[in-house]
């Protein structure tokens, strides 16, 4: 059982391992007390993920495929063949167009349109915060 | 309710097995791999031990005739439903009428294909698990064959649904830290963690470490009852009869002719034999996944690195299961 002082060691742990990773410039950090678990993430607001947006205007009329947890993205799954997305390719509406591993989970992203990639905003391995934009389907007329 | 529309055989209904009446001579038996059973379960949110297929013959194929939620777990085989490819380790609706079809294994052995609700065969004994030797336990205690008809049980209440997509789970070798040995070569071998057992000293010197040294082959002899193996002769300092005693899953026999045997998950519950060591529970998964014609190698383990595998190994299962609830609601 997890007791309250785990909680309070573990909010104390948060802190140190905050300062650890920035001290040693990491982008995330976990830590473990009892059966508590937390995963620290430093994301610089600022920085724009890896943009292949073939054009802004394109974006405009596009439908933003965004992160539904945080995650790791990966564009395949561990056991299957590479498959990376490329701009400009057609995508049928559910197909998984990859991963996000949170925890020992595989969560699929899919576009909920069919359309034409447009943009692709992560590249494998990425860590992604929930809500963060994946890629973006601009649909079929 | 689910139906068997193809098998080529060696297909049956197993759970977590029975452990309460070993006493009465009645072997554990249940799922070669509890862990992909249990995976299964987890991702579904079904009770641990709810009854699943454990398959190891494919083509074998499974259709619907309700709408269910269906996991696939274990052996990684190219799987599609209706024709649509999925991954391994993964759990996903079907729909009335659709047909999961596993073709072919192409890592590991045992499948596993469990559902929402578990199958609701007979409960005999405490289990749901095949018993293929004294025919009783599954569907009318022997395996599967084509046009066979599952019934399913109630499915788990207070929920989220899975929508066909569905979710998976990364493997549980990525996930769970492997054996290490800094002495053996790992390489293409399966490597297992062992206890000495009782009579472990009882060995000579040679024998103790040809334990360790050997790339034992596991031969065609092995079954769900226990895994021959071959590599190198194991010798008794002095020779020692014993009377029979209870043995248990995992237990490393040493017959006369000197090739060790692990006891799997049908193994007669007493022997003979002395017995060199006990592969660990949290590395009978591991066994039970390495093909038939490959080959493991033993690392001598303690206790308390024992129980801290068995440990992780749990972690794992519960984390599966509270992520799985969770990604439901995500997924909504």
């Amino acid at each position: 059982m997890t007791q309250k002082s785990d909680i309070e060691n573990l909010e104390q742990d948060v802190e140190t391992v905050i300062k650890w990773a920035k001290q040693n410039k990491l982008e995330a950090l976990g830590v473990e007390v009892g059966d508590l678990r937390v995963r620290v993430m430093l994301q610089d607001p600022n920085k724009r993920t890896k943009g292949l947006a073939l054009d802004e205007a394109d974006l405009a009329d596009a439908h933003l495929c965004r992160a539904a947890s945080q995650g790791i993205w990966h564009f395949h799954h561990a056991d299957a063949d590479k498959a990376v997305l490329l701009a400009g390719q057609p995508v049928p509406a559910s197909m998984p167009l990859g991963y996000l591993t949170i925890g020992p989970m595989l969560l699929p992203v899919t576009s909920p349109v069919a359309g034409t990639l447009t943009a692709v905003f992560v590249d494998n391995g990425d860590m992604v915060a929930a809500g963060s934009p994946l890629f973006a389907v601009r649909p079929n007329q | 309710m689910i139906s068997i529309a193809y098998t080529v055989g060696l297909s049956m209904v197993q759970d977590l097995g029975r452990d309460r009446h070993y006493r009465h001579g009645v072997s554990v038996g249940g799922a070669m791999d509890r862990l992909a059973l249990e995976m299964g379960n987890a991702l579904l949110g079904n009770a641990p031990g709810s009854a699943g297929i454990e398959a190891t013959l494919f083509p074998l194929k499974i259709t619907f005739q309700e709408e269910t939620e269906v996991a696939i777990t274990g052996a990684h085989c190219a799987a599609n439903l209706d024709g649509r490819a999925l991954p391994p380790n993964w759990a996903f609706l079907a729909r009335k009428g659709q047909c999961l079809s596993l073709d072919r294994l192409l890592s590991g052995s045992f499948a596993y294909i469990t559902f929402a609700g578990g199958i609701d065969v007979p409960d005999i004994l405490g289990s749901r698990s095949t018993h293929l030797r004294c025919a009783f336990g599954g569907l009318e205690g022997r395996m599967l064959r084509s046009g066979d008809v599952l019934p399913l049980g109630p499915k788990p209440a207070d929920r989220t649904a899975l929508d066909s997509i569905g979710f998976g789970v990364c493997e549980p070798s990525l996930q769970l830290p492997a054996p290490v040995s800094d002495v053996v070569p790992n390489g293409d071998t399966t490597l297992l963690r062992y206890l000495p057992a009782a009579e472990h000293d009882a060995f000579d010197a040679a024998s103790l470490d040809a334990l360790v040294w050997t790339k034992w082959h596991i031969t065609p002899h092995s079954s769900r009852a226990g895994y021959r193996l071959d590599g190198a002769k194991l010798q008794l300092k002095d020779k020692l009869e014993m009377r029979s005693h209870g043995i248990v899953p995992g237990v490393i026999q040493v017959p006369p002719g000197g090739a060790p045997i692990i006891q799997t998950a049908d193994s007669q519950t007493s022997g003979g034999y002395p017995k060199i060591g006990t592969v660990i529970e949290a590395d009978m998964w591991r066994l039970a996944q390495t093909r038939i014609g490959t080959h493991v190698r033993f690392v001598e383990t303690d206790y308390a690195d024992a129980l801290q595998a068995w440990k992780a190994s749990q972690h794992y299962l519960s984390d599966i299961r509270a992520n799985a609830k969770a990604l439901r609601e995500v997924q909504a």
